[in-house]
């Protein structure tokens, strides 16, 4: 054997961490017999420990580690403890009003699959609207002229009339707003740990309650967005232009911006839908919404396959899966309502 | 010693002045500084110096100055961390350790993290570039982290050729990063 090709061989093993006691003694004293072998070494470490950096890049793996971040900083008493205020007030009461309410109407789009309610809050008296898991999507035509199409899966509470100088309506779940332009009186959706303030545009809101991030896409006007943390602290505003998306972190209340496509996001409306490089387990929690059927991933590994695509609401489960698994990554059993999704060994 | 009010609003704005400095560059430094420490040393460490800056109050602020601070404070942090560790389990150990501070130490002509983003770009491009089976078994190991026996195994050859095509990738492309000075000036 050449005595080069063995430190090619030893090079490699240490960087695949697999190298033993008597292999790194020699690899040692070859790096220090010449200047060449030193930067050859350390270049080559250099290029393959470059892959670890994406994963570093995680939003949520940012945001957990400024999380951690503050909370050194209270230790150390360089900020102050703070209590939990403003932001989650509207939230609660309204959820208060939900749980008193003895009279409820259905609307009449079939039966259990939506629920309305008319709830009295004060001065103020509220409409409210379920749609269940799995049901139609469902339009709502409010006083002041705005049309808002609500998706499964999704609550949404709004005044019978707007009296007072905003037009604030509550939502849980995914829905996409017309809002009518009215100037002096603007229109806010609140939801749980985020407000959104607008004039008169069109955009969709994606914020599920057991999700980690609330989405909110703008197609067309523009929207001021303020975020709060899971303590109901305000952390970051911003204003939305067309086109543009923002992920807000229900728990940091950190917002993150990009571009989109928007009409993407509310495909839905047209009965479609579609996933744009989507990890599955993100993926799996919509269809869940609308297909009214629980999905579960049997792997950790399964998380992040990736898919782009395009579905209509009319296609069953089982073909929207086998779609989304044209490269049999995966395999599934359907079990009535439940799904096991397991990775292919 | 700053002692804050939230309700105070320029202290609150100088914490979101600070969020944002820190949401912008520790994805870059703890991933280099996990080159020499275990993934919640880097933490720590990167976060020490945040702390200490936040102390200070003092933020370098112009973009290339706190690019070249928070680099080199992040390396000394790793480079004091490790001459200080004193317990080896064995010699591979005291060894790696060994080479960690010199790989710091040949890095130190750096200024920042700067090119960082550049040089896994090409990193990606060149692999791109490879030989067929060359960039089968380089993928392997460089995206899904498989080990030399795994891949050998999968792909039905012996562990020396995968080390033999693991050796020809890495050599490929810093050929290439070196003549396009991304691997940094190998004096």
């Amino acid at each position: 054997m050449q005595p080069d090709n063995h430190m090619e061989e030893l090079i490699v093993r240490f960087l695949q961490r697999e190298i033993h006691e008597e292999e790194i003694r020699e690899l040692d004293a070859w790096i220090h017999e010449s200047e060449e072998n030193r930067s050859r070494f350390f270049d080559m470490k250099g290029i393959f420990d470059s892959r670890k950096q994406s994963e570093f890049r995680e939003d949520q793996m940012i945001a957990d580690s400024w999380e951690r971040m503050l909370v050194k900083l209270r230790k150390h008493s360089l900020i102050p403890e703070e209590p939990a205020h403003y932001g989650n007030v509207f939230w609660l009461s309204c959820v208060r009003y939900a749980a008193i309410v003895v009279v409820a109407i259905g609307i009449g789009f079939g039966i259990g699959e939506l629920t309305g309610q008319r709830i009295m809050g004060g001065e103020t008296e509220y409409n409210e609207i379920y749609v269940e898991k799995g049901g139609p999507a469902n339009t709502v035509l409010l006083s002041d002229g705005s049309k808002i199409r609500l998706n499964a899966s999704t609550r949404f509470k709004y005044p019978t009339q707007f009296n007072g100088d905003k037009r604030e309506v509550y939502l849980e779940g995914e829905a996409f707003f017309e809002v009518a332009r009215n100037e002096s009186k603007p229109f806010v959706v609140k939801l749980k740990n985020q407000s959104i303030t607008v004039l008169g545009t069109t955009f969709n809101v994606q914020a599920y309650d057991e999700e980690r991030y609330s989405i909110t896409t703008l197609l067309s006007g523009s929207i001021f967005l303020e975020s709060f943390n899971s303590q109901g602290k305000g952390m970051s505003s911003l204003t939305l232009k067309p086109n543009q998306q923002a992920r807000s972190d229900n728990r940091t209340g950190s917002i993150f911006l990009s571009e989109a496509e928007a009409s993407i996001s509310n495909a839905w409306v047209e009965g479609k839908y579609r996933f744009k490089d989507e990890v599955l387990s993100s993926i799996v929690r919509r269809l869940e919404n609308y297909y009214g059927v629980n999905i579960r991933l049997a792997h950790d590994t399964l998380q992040n396959i990736r898919y782009t695509g395009t579905f209509s609401l009319d296609q069953n489960i089982q073909e929207v899966l086998e779609v989304i698994n044209s490269e049999d990554q995966f395999s599934f059993t359907v079990d009535g309502k439940n799904i096991l999704i397991s990775a292919r060994q | 010693m700053p002692t804050l009010k939230m309700s105070d609003p320029a202290a609150a704005y100088e914490l979101r002045k600070f969020k944002f400095l820190y949401l912008e560059h520790t994805p870059g430094l703890i991933f280099h500084a996990c080159k020499y420490v275990d993934r919640d040393t880097a933490e720590d460490l990167v976060q020490d110096v945040f702390i200490r800056m936040w102390q200070k109050q003092q933020f370098p602020w112009e973009v290339e100055g706190i690019k070249t601070y928070l680099f080199r404070s992040v390396q000394n942090a790793c480079l004091d961390y490790l001459r200080h560790q004193q317990i080896e389990a064995t010699y591979v150990d005291a060894v790696i350790r060994k080479l960690k501070i010199e790989e710091i130490n040949y890095h130190s002509h750096l200024e920042s993290l700067e090119r960082e983003e550049e040089h896994l770009a090409s990193i990606y491009r060149e692999i791109g570039n490879l030989p067929d089976r060359c960039r089968e078994v380089f993928t392997l190991a460089y995206l899904d982290d498989k080990k030399s026996s795994e891949i050998a195994e999968m792909l039905q050859i012996s562990q020396r050729t995968v080390e033999a095509q693991l050796y020809k990738g890495l050599k490929m492309i810093r050929d290439v990063l070196s003549v396009l000075c991304l691997i940094l000036f190998s004096r």
